[in-house]
């Protein structure tokens, strides 16, 4: 059974984008009388990060979609994105889930580095306003995986690291064999033939 | 030198080897632009499917938490495996010296290099970052498998590389003097031959080198289909964590690369009148390969159902299950019947013994064998490991279009290929079959003169 344990920037920023939504709220009725008429909830999107405390449980990103009230809407989908810097400033989707009755949508997440800036997205129905956040999420380290620092690869029972130890070398050393085998017959060859040919 | 490069008496019937060989070089009729045109298309397409995947991430595929490999996988381990059989093909009639080699040895070294070039542009693909695979290179895990998937593929490229060039040179120098080429290409061939005058000396040195490289790409060629298995046997999933996944793989390869060598050899056969030196006995011979093995990756099929499912552990079963009598048995049973039985039907009927039922079982191997690689990656992955709902994935139209591209640019390169070397080993034929070997080939034979 996974066991999550909401952290205190879920709470931090679940007040803070409901205090923006609200105000963006009241602004967009204020402006948009329209809205009004055509009865069109407006909503709000916070977005945290919930660590697992279960090993071999995922950590998850949390997006919580409520009303203006407060109240939670479920059964909603919620996209979630971060920013990277890949060919240029960009976001990348990371993933949908739909919003239990919490109102809360849970995508796993494996962070690559300290501190992600994540956009959670709530497109918008018929009867509710589409409405977004973003966040700045701070991982705590132990969460962040390295996956090119990976020491030695995952976790090797220790009685066989010798043996760990020792193939990568045994097998670059066959490959580099290879590899002179094949460069050498070739330049032979091609020495071979081109003296062969200089001959009359 | 090898005289065969001098053009037939014009009263003669048949056009001399070398004529035959040069004919896709110098003559692009309607057909073969057709061909390129869509071809380059599909490759177009493909490369617009990868240029939105790379602005906005793999979130545009159907992948997805659960089923985190498909298509992409799947186009490598089948392209890649294409290869293999193109250069197993080559190198095995190679060492027993089978006669009728020479006739196919250059199909099956391009292809292999076509589908080797592409096949190994997938993991990139598949990577959706593509500079990570840079992380590889300056910061290497050596426990990982794909570094070694890198390392193996790499020594295989180098190695096709070679198994496709040296016999070039002998091709070249003869064909430096054919008057069908222009004075520019025989220039150029006269330089890329490195002085080849078809000494016994220059023959001796090539073929010594041709032997050694072939005896090195066999066992090179299992271990790259062994490595990239290592993909799936090192991890801990259900139907995936097995011994024979090396075999199963390796098998696999062999085994739809002698189809698509047989494809191509028909394709080229059929377009440029070639059939009088790929002829049925040559198909025949190679669609005897074929059938052999069928029954061995029929074995191998079975040996791993049987292994699973006498054991039975639960989520074993669950894929196996899905696999034999649920949701994927359609193409599980569909991949029986193409993939295992139909090549064993045609080759047992002597009357269906033809190209054209040939071609077809090839045709069948190639789709089958295609889905057979879907099928070892998808239901092991759709399986839950920690709960939860089995997994769905449906590739999106990125998925396909860069999958087709992939198939689009492995035609247009063999087409640019075959533009630019002859088809057939001209060399190789000339030494081999103008030993007298060949009787029945008598008339064509006549046209080498083989001067020692």
């Amino acid at each position: 059974m996974t066991t999550v344990r909401p952290s205190l920037s879920f709470a931090v920023a679940l007040v803070a984008g409901s205090s923006a939504a609200l105000v963006i709220a009241a602004a967009a009725h204020a402006a948009d009388p329209a809205a009004v008429q055509t009865q069109i909830s407006q909503t709000m999107v916070s977005v945290a990060f919930e660590a697992s405390s279960v090993e071999g449980v995922p950590d998850y990103l949390a997006g919580r979609l409520a009303l203006v009230d407060g109240s939670a809407v479920a059964d909603q989908p919620l996209t979630f994105w971060r920013s990277a810097d890949f060919g240029g400033a960009r976001t990348i989707e990371l993933g949908t889930g739909s919003t239990d009755s919490g109102g809360i949508a849970r995508i796993p997440i494996v962070p690559r580095e300290e501190r992600y800036r994540i956009t959670v997205r709530f497109a918008g129905t018929n009867e509710l306003a589409p409405s977004e956040t973003v966040g700045e999420i701070a991982f705590p380290p132990e969460t962040v995986i390295h996956p090119e620092h990976a020491p030695q690869g995952g976790v090797i029972d220790p009685r066989l690291r010798p043996l760990a130890n020792f193939m990568p070398g045994l097998v670059g050393g066959a490959v580099a064999l290879v590899w002179l085998v094949l460069f050498a017959v070739t330049a032979i060859t091609l020495i071979r033939v081109m003296s062969e040919g200089r001959r009359r | 030198m090898d005289d065969v490069t001098a053009p037939r008496d014009p009263s003669a019937a048949q056009p001399s080897l070398a004529e035959l060989a040069v004919r896709p070089m110098v003559h692009a009729g309607r057909g073969f632009w057709l061909v390129a045109l869509i071809a380059a298309l599909v490759a177009g397409v493909g490369a617009v499917g990868y240029a939105v995947q790379l602005g906005s991430g793999l979130g545009v595929t159907g992948l997805n938490d659960q089923v985190f490999w498909g298509i992409y996988e799947a186009t490598l381990v089948t392209f890649i495996g294409f290869s293999y059989g193109g250069a197993l093909v080559s190198a095995i009639l190679r060492l027993v010296d089978a006669s009728w080699r020479g006739r196919v040895t250059r199909i099956a070294e391009a292809t292999a290099l076509a589908t080797l070039l592409v096949g190994a542009l997938f993991p990139i693909i598949h990577l959706g970052r593509p500079e990570r695979v840079l992380l590889i290179l300056f910061q290497p895990n050596f426990e990982s498998p794909i570094v070694w998937d890198l390392v193996a593929i790499a020594t295989y490229i180098v190695a096709t590389v070679i198994l496709f060039g040296l016999p070039l040179i002998a091709d070249l120098g003869i064909l430096s003097e054919h008057p069908a080429l222009g004075p520019r290409r025989r220039r150029f061939f006269r330089w890329l031959s490195f002085g080849w005058r078809g000494t016994s000396g220059q023959r001796r040195a090539l073929e010594r080198a041709l032997t050694v490289i072939a005896i090195l790409i066999v066992p090179l060629a299992v271990i790259v289909h062994t490595v990239l298995s290592y993909a799936f046997s090192l991890t801990s999933r259900p139907g995936w964590h097995s011994t024979i996944f090396g075999p199963y793989f390796v098998i696999g390869a062999v085994y739809s690369g002698v189809a698509i060598v047989i494809l191509t050899a028909l394709a080229y056969r059929r377009a440029y009148g070639l059939r009088e030196w790929i002829d049925d006995r040559v198909i025949r011979n190679l669609g005897y390969v074929l059938v052999a093995l069928a029954v061995a990756y029929g074995y191998v099929t079975f040996t791993e159902i049987t292994t699973q499912g006498y054991v039975s552990e639960a989520a074993d079963a669950n894929v196996l299950y899905a696999l034999v009598f649920a949701e994927y048995s359609p193409l599980f049973w569909a991949f029986l019947g193409f993939g295992l039985l139909l090549p064993v039907v045609v080759m047992a009927v002597p009357r269906l013994r033809t190209g054209a039922w040939i071609g077809l079982a090839s045709a069948g191997v190639i789709v089958a064998m295609y889905i057979k690689r879907l099928l070892i990656i998808v239901p092991a992955e759709a399986q839950p490991l920690i709960g939860g709902a089995t997994g769905v994935y449906s590739p999106s139209w990125v998925e396909l279009a860069i999958v087709a591209g992939g198939g689009g640019g492995i035609v247009l390169i063999l087409l640019v290929t075959f533009r630019l070397v002859p088809v057939l080993a001209i060399h190789e034929i000339g030494e081999i079959e103008g030993r007298g070997e060949e009787p029945a080939r008598s008339a064509s034979v006549v046209a080498i003169e083989v001067t020692t």
